[in-house]
């Protein structure tokens, strides 16, 4: 550590100097930071069990804690038309009730262990995850391979679970914020794999069947198409000892399954919606368009310019929205990375009246990045953001187990997690402007979701072809967005 | 996290827990490792408590000021919580985005919350700018440099954060009626995050005066918990927070007590947002520094947390009434409140809801509570700290919460043997405590639908 540059430093004798005018006595500005610390990950371990489970280990001695995630390299991708929400509602049901347990069971078992679990679908991947204590791992592990290897979605679970998902879904089509990302996965990706709402609409969840739900878990929840992750004090061979004990029986191979075919990004159209929700307290607004696989080269690229812009309390569209102008309480964007094209999205809540106001910003900060490109200071900053945050989220053997998970459902090398540091330092103004140049050339789609008396009229004359749709018109489950034909 | 750093306080303090391991899993005893931590008190009452870590690059550092929402002025609702926005606004030296650039453009981060009893500001930095982020957080404690321009701007992000909280959210005014309809003349009942009328009254020289009054360095307390050397720490803290000057003035503090409630008291209201209708039960509760908070605490856990829990076994599994069911034991400074809630399922009424609750209360009233289930909610305590103690933030929230509210540091280890000391027994003698034959207050929150049935009045009625 370099020493501290400033010699003379008067202490507790002037100290009743004039509070208002300064604290530190001699000391104007930063002192300058000391030479940077290094940082490195664990480096995980994998190996496969006979029955083709992929194995995943990371050993992090310390705490007394470890957590276990077993992820399917399927989800809400392969829903089937008309059926949204059905791999969601599989993974969510392997905790309801076991050939031997019944889910008050599961839950009083592995709550008296002090052990967490939960299961659920993503996008292109289902995962269950347990954290526990290091001692009550036999016990914890056994109902994590029970939940998975023997769930019976008994149709009493499965109506249970509807209710439950149909209520909180209708409290979420009253969220200006919530409804507007249901309606952003229709406009950009109409009826393609990435369209529909994951969790189901009040349409799908009321006519999926107990079938579907047993299909989908037949087809995609297979050993050969799994990873078996452990992250704690536990090395390989525990580890493959373990994923032999409690899931070495494990049998089935993957079948095929007739996937949505993924939107066209050539024939990907824009277009401006607006959702008139007449009791808005606030209006959601959001702009979006398809942008890049995970397995892109340009995926770091990708990340820096989307820190560049709206990751961060001082990213450009924070700056421009919040701090400059107060017109919200915090913007962010978002480039989510899938197995086909994701989405790139941004969005912010703004009072009603401003919500052209936010609108208009938010395209032209978009705009933004072609002609005042990321260099120099911001584009150091922004790589630290990405680094600094990627580097929490591994802090915890969760966190941690989380990010192997997700190498392992694209099937990309574990060396990622190690390289994704000096990847995202590498990536230089040239990049990100190629970046911008293939990706944002072409302005996305607007979404906006309030009270549109308070705003139509602005709106309209910066964006002549809106589309109003009343909320009541609303029909999420049509790549249209309208009911009826 | 690495071992070696723990073999000098494993044996410290740890609390050993059954081992019940047998096969091939892994099967380190579950111990806690007591959080060796340091304390200073600079001459001008700056309390500090750090704990040396080097598992990560990186350090913690949080503030917390003992001035929280509890503390707005009258007529001045969300006060305390406007201010903590003005706190990132600079001064002479200290320019207005220098938080986000030694934190965010760093690799760290920060941010700040108000709480009805205390404001902390939070950082996470790489642990060689342990310095520039102790300037700045010495900066803002001394002085801070407001306009009108930067102030009004601010005062329109915290109304958008109004907006977003409670107005955007179908029950957001549900959860401001809680605190308001629950305390009658403690401030309590004035949420936090204030109302569109009060923050709008609001005046710059509110703000400076507020500055004065409350941050100082003899009301705050500087926890530190990372990748840093003790005797830099001892220098560093001493270089920039030390000639801070404490003020002659006594610190204000609240004084109004709540009195007991004589009567029991019901309010309806509609609103245009919510699908669902929500209701909530209220009791008084103790302050947090009684002794009855371990068994509140337990008894938190045993009726809400997790699926397995009474109230969502029963409410939401068996009798699939709510969606959603909670108790919620808020213990703050000067009092505290118990809360039972729930947002119902479709085409139940509050009157079932209320009921099915009333038979839960009924039972454990009177029945108290299994060992069984003391067990479960003695694990899933000692899980939960151990989890917090994965990062040095979550380290510092636990020292901060202990020497701040609790006024006793040491409890950060100590809390656990507290927890393990409780036995089914004293949940039964609390819950009887707080609940039997005390006035409870309900909130109904309906759906404006619900309005048409002629015999009902949106106005507050008795019970």
């Amino acid at each position: 550590m370099k020493a501290p540059r400033f010699g003379l430093i008067v202490l507790a004798g002037f100290a009743a100097v004039s509070r208002a005018a300064y604290a530190i006595v001699g000391i104007d500005a930063p002192p300058p930071p000391s030479a940077p610390p290094e940082t490195h990950f664990a480096q995980p371990k994998e190996t496969k069990l006979e029955n083709g489970l992929r194995v995943i280990v990371a050993e992090r001695p310390g705490l007394p804690l470890l957590a276990a995630e077993l992820v399917v390299r399927r989800g809400a991708e392969v829903d089937p038309p008309n059926l949204a929400g059905t791999a969601s509602m599989t993974g969510a049901l392997l905790t309801k009730g076991t050939e031997s347990m019944s889910a008050p069971q599961i839950a009083s078992a592995i709550e008296s262990l002090g052990a967490d679990i939960s299961s659920g679908a993503g996008w292109d991947q289902s995962t269950v995850s347990i954290i526990m204590m290091s001692d009550k791992a036999d016990a914890a592990l056994t109902i994590l391979a029970d939940v998975v290897l023997h769930p019976t979605f008994k149709q009493e679970e499965i109506d249970r679970l509807k209710k439950q998902r149909l209520d909180a879904l209708r409290v979420a089509l009253q969220q200006p914020g919530s409804l507007a990302g249901f309606v952003s996965e229709r406009v950009v990706f109409g009826s393609g794999e990435y369209g529909h709402s994951a969790g189901g609409t009040m349409e799908t969840l009321q006519a999926m069947q107990r079938d579907d739900i047993v299909k989908l878990y037949k087809s995609c929840y297979s050993p050969e198409n799994a990873s078996l992750i452990f992250v704690g004090s536990i090395t390989l061979e525990q580890g493959k000892a373990c994923a032999e004990k409690f899931f070495g029986a494990w049998k089935g191979s993957p079948m095929a399954i007739a996937k949505t075919q993924p939107a066209s990004l050539t024939e990907w159209k824009r277009q401006n919606v607006v959702i008139d929700m007449p009791q808005a307290g606030q209006a959601a607004v959001a702009v979006a368009k398809p942008a890049i696989k995970r397995d892109s080269p340009d995926y770091y690229s990708g990340l820096v310019a989307n820190a560049a812009l709206g990751n961060g309390f001082i990213s450009r569209l924070n700056r421009e929205i919040r701090i400059k102008r107060g017109l919200s309480y915090g913007v962010r964007s978002s480039l989510d990375a899938r197995r086909d094209p994701g989405p790139f999205s941004a969005a912010a809540q703004t009072k009603n009246e401003s919500a052209a106001e936010v609108a208009k910003l938010l395209i032209s900060e978009l705009k933004r990045l072609e002609t005042d490109p990321v260099q120099g200071e911001e584009l150091k900053s922004r790589q630290a953001v990405l680094t600094g945050g990627y580097a929490r989220g591994l802090e915890t053997n969760e966190g941690f187990a989380a990010s192997l998970a997700s190498l392992a459902a694209y099937n990309l090398p574990l060396e990622r997690l190690n390289q994704f540091l000096p990847k995202i330092n590498a990536v230089t103004t040239k990049d990100v402007n190629a970046f911008v140049n293939k990706y944002f050339a072409t302005p996305p789609s607007l979404i906006i979701v309030g009270k549109t008396p308070a705003f139509l009229e602005p709106l309209k004359k910066a964006f002549p072809d809106v589309r109003v749709i009343p909320q009541s018109d609303l029909d999420l489950n049509s790549a249209d967005l309208v009911k009826g034909k | 996290m690495k071992l070696n750093l723990l073999v000098a306080t494993l044996t410290l303090g740890a609390v050993s827990l059954l081992r019940t391991a047998e096969t091939n899993a892994p099967s380190l005893p579950a111990v806690i490792p007591a959080l060796a931590f340091k304390h200073a008190t600079l001459p001008n009452g700056l309390e500090i408590y750090s704990v040396e870590d080097h598992s990560s690059p990186t350090v913690a550092v949080q503030i917390w000021y003992h001035v929280g929402s509890k503390d707005d002025p009258n007529g001045r609702s969300g006060f305390a919580h406007l201010f903590e926005h003005m706190m990132f606004k600079g001064n002479e030296h200290l320019k207005p985005d220098t938080f986000d650039q030694l934190t965010e453009n760093v690799g760290g981060q920060n941010n700040a919350f108000t709480a009805a009893d205390m404001t902390v500001y939070h950082e996470i930095v790489p642990s060689n700018y342990l310095q520039p982020i102790f300037w700045a957080e010495a900066e803002r404690m001394s002085s801070l440099a407001l306009n009108d321009a930067n102030f009004n701007s601010e005062r329109d992000v915290v109304k958008e954060e109004y907006r977003q909280r409670i107005l955007a959210n179908p029950y957001g005014e549900f959860s401001l009626a809680l605190e308001q309809n629950s305390f009658a003349v403690h401030p309590y009942k004035r949420p936090g995050i204030g109302n569109m009328a009060e923050l709008d009254a609001s005046q710059l020289p509110e703000v400076r005066a507020f500055h004065s009054t409350f941050y100082r360095p003899d009301n705050a307390t500087l926890i530190v918990v990372g990748d840093f050397k003790q005797s830099d720490l001892d220098a560093w803290t001493k270089k920039y927070f030390g000639s801070i000057p404490k003020p002659a003035e006594k610190i204000p503090r609240v004084t109004v007590s709540e009195p007991p409630r004589k009567d029991d008291a019901r309010q309806v209201l509609y609103s245009a947002k919510a699908p669902l209708p929500a209701f909530a039960l209220t009791y008084l509760g103790p302050a947090i520094r009684s002794e009855d908070a371990p068994a509140l605490s337990l008894a938190d856990t045993i009726l809400s947390d997790g699926e397995s829990s009474r109230l969502y076994q029963t409410l939401v599994y068996e009798q699939q009434i709510a969606g959603r069911v909670s108790f919620d034991a808020d213990l703050r400074e000067d009092l505290g409140l118990l809360t039972f809630s729930a947002v119902l399922a479709s085409g139940k009424s509050v009157a079932d809801a209320e009921k099915a609750l009333d038979a839960q209360l009924e039972n454990v009233l009177k029945n108290g509570v299994t060992e069984d289930e003391l067990k479960k909610a003695k694990s899933q305590f000692l899980t939960g700290k151990l989890r917090e103690l994965q990062t040095n933030n979550g380290k510092a929230g636990a020292l901060g919460a202990a020497a701040v509210l609790y006024g006793d540091a040491a409890r950060v280890n100590t809390e656990l043997a507290k927890v393990q000391a409780v036995t089914a027994d004293q949940i039964k003698t609390v819950l009887n405590k707080y609940l039997t034959g005390k006035k409870r207050v309900v909130i109904e929150y309906l759906p404006e639908a619900a309005k048409a049935a002629p015999t009902q009045s949106p106005e507050q009625k008795s019970k």
